[in-house]
């Protein structure tokens, strides 16, 4: 009974939500009324240049986030792990864009970068904004993914640090043999965050890049078929793919971790 | 000097410029919000404002509605945050009981849900808030996320109250406590640090919401704050100074609570990820 109200407004508000982009995927729309169209607008999505496209640049965004955002986030863990003033100060520092809004984030910079009038114009040309746009994905979440892998680090037993170093280990070695491996739990949840929120991410792509059909990625092309061209049925078909890459991103990832930990398991 | 001592020296000094680096995006916004005109922040973007004009911030808060889409996302924060306590701690708890039927079938429900992308419901959504009355109020906002958080506040609390060492349920019978009273009295107060965890995740989630806020809401009254930005740049993308001031002005609240709650930002951001 405790149970019903946060299980109902579950089901209501996202579960029959879903379900329904599902079933509404395999439907045409004109205005109120709807005919069955079976999996037309799937075998649209198969040689639409534009999906394709826009796919292409989620995956292309999540390679350079992995290397902006996670990347970025476990070296700053590393090199700011032991705590003392200035340490503290600099994680403050790098963690505190992601508390921003992305739409605040895109304006400034979209402003920055602005042709004609932007200080520092160009950088969100075709061939740039990709990049552009990872590296300010990267400012803004490199202290988030720090945050994650500082909780990692210290959870680690001070004990197997000191054995470590009393083996004559350098940081270096200390990083790749010990620290590494006993992150492999958080490391995880980042790929996880970062593939998920790659697939996900809109608000930067739409906020900067309102006109560009060349660096849209799926959900602003999925935004624009609903408000832009009204079509419902190809919009849910975008809607479904985005979040069958999500799960099966998941799943993936959770499998293989599974996989590694049982083959390690054994080994032991 | 010896390079003993010199070596560390500039190893700190990298460090603050690094810093300065990753903050300058922030500074430059508040410098420039206070900027004369246009043509001083293109002729001399990176120098001093030669005076300080407050009267940039006075129009963005006049002319951009700045009030009224604040108190709106207030709102809509708040109460989301407080629909996720009331009855996220209702439903953790009951999930956390190990005799509750069906439980694992449940909690991998919620998880889906947790990983769930917004645009997985996003456009039936618009149909369904007009079906129930509520599109283009602050409702068709508050209940879609609400029940977006909802799964990972169930799964925390329902851990939280499974590593409680007593069953609070067999001891508040026991004791003859009421319903009502058992769930202010005792399970609200025993859930304090989950629920602040929870808060957190629930205000992150909220406040900066983008795409729901822009496909939900028409009423130029109701708009959120990240909304009525953009609706703010297209109406004054000409008066830079005002339109930066507007940045900088939205920023404050969520940077003021992060720099006022540090710890517990910092413990609802990682409790978020690895459940």
């Amino acid at each position: 009974m405790f149970f019903l109200p946060a299980f109902l407004l579950f089901v209501v508000f996202v579960l029959l939500p879903s379900t329904q982009t599902l079933i509404d995927s395999f439907y045409q729309f004109h205005g109120k009324q709807r005919a069955f169209a079976g999996a037309l607008y799937y075998r649209f999505a198969l040689t639409d240049p534009k999906f394709h496209q826009s796919l292409a640049n989620n995956v292309i965004y999540i390679g350079w986030t992995l290397l902006f955002e996670v990347a970025v986030g476990l070296a700053l863990a590393v090199a700011l792990e032991k705590e003392n003033r200035l340490n503290n100060f600099l994680r403050v520092a790098f963690f505190s864009p992601s508390v921003l809004s992305l739409v605040v984030i895109g304006l400034v910079f979209g402003f920055l970068f602005k042709d004609g009038v932007g200080v520092w114009p160009g950088m969100l040309n075709e061939s740039r904004a990709l990049l552009t746009i990872s590296v300010i994905s990267g400012w803004a979440y490199c202290g988030f993914y720090m945050v994650i892998f500082l909780a990692g680090l210290t959870a680690i037993p001070p004990e197997i640090l000191e054995a470590a170093r009393l083996d004559g280990a350098d940081a270096w070695e200390t990083f790749w043999r010990i620290k590494l491996p006993l992150l492999k739990e958080v490391i995880y949840v980042a790929l996880l965050i970062c593939f998920t929120g790659g697939f996900k991410a809109f608000d930067l792509f739409w906020v900067m890049l309102p006109n560009q059909d060349h660096t849209s990625i799926v959900s602003t092309v999925l935004v624009k078929e609903i408000i832009k061209y009204d079509n419902k049925g190809y919009g849910s078909t975008l809607a479904v793919a985005l979040t069958s890459l999500v799960l099966a991103t998941v799943v993936l990832i959770m499998w293989v971790t599974r996989a590694w930990a049982g083959v390690r398991g054994e080994k032991e | 000097m010896p390079i003993k001592k010199v070596f560390p020296l500039i190893k700190v000094l990298l460090w603050l410029s690094l810093a300065l680096v990753m903050l300058y995006p922030l500074l430059w916004t508040v410098l420039s919000s206070m900027k004369g005109s246009n043509v001083e922040i293109f002729d001399h973007p990176f120098a001093l404002p030669k005076q300080i004009n407050w009267v940039n911030y006075q129009k963005a808060i006049r002319e951009g509605h700045m009030g009224g889409y604040f108190i709106n996302s207030l709102w809509v924060t708040v109460l989301s945050a407080v629909l996720v306590v009331m009855l996220g701690v209702w439903g953790g708890f009951a999930l956390s009981k190990t005799r509750f039927p069906f439980q694992r079938f449940w909690l991998a429900l919620f998880f889906i849900g947790m990983i769930l992308p917004v645009q997985a419901f996003l456009i039936p959504l618009i149909d369904l808030l007009q079906t129930l009355g509520i599109h283009d109020s602050l409702w068709a906002l508050i209940f879609p996320y609400t029940a977006q958080t909802l799964p990972v506040a169930v799964l925390l609390l329902a851990a939280y109250f499974r590593s409680l060492p007593v069953e609070l349920e067999e001891a508040a019978k026991l004791d003859g406590v009421r319903t009502g009273r058992f769930y202010f009295g005792i399970l609200l107060p025993v859930a304090k640090p989950a629920i602040g965890t929870v808060v957190v995740i629930s205000c992150l989630n909220t406040w900066n919401e983008f795409l729901m806020s822009l496909l939900f809401i028409v009423d130029p009254r109701l708009k959120t704050l990240p909304v009525g930005m953009i609706t703010f740049e297209q109406a004054h993308n000409t008066d830079y100074p005002a339109l930066l001031a507007g940045l900088a002005l939205i920023s404050v609240p969520t940077l003021l609570a992060y720099a006022l709650f540090n710890k517990q930002v910092i413990r609802g951001v990682v409790a978020g990820t690895v459940k």
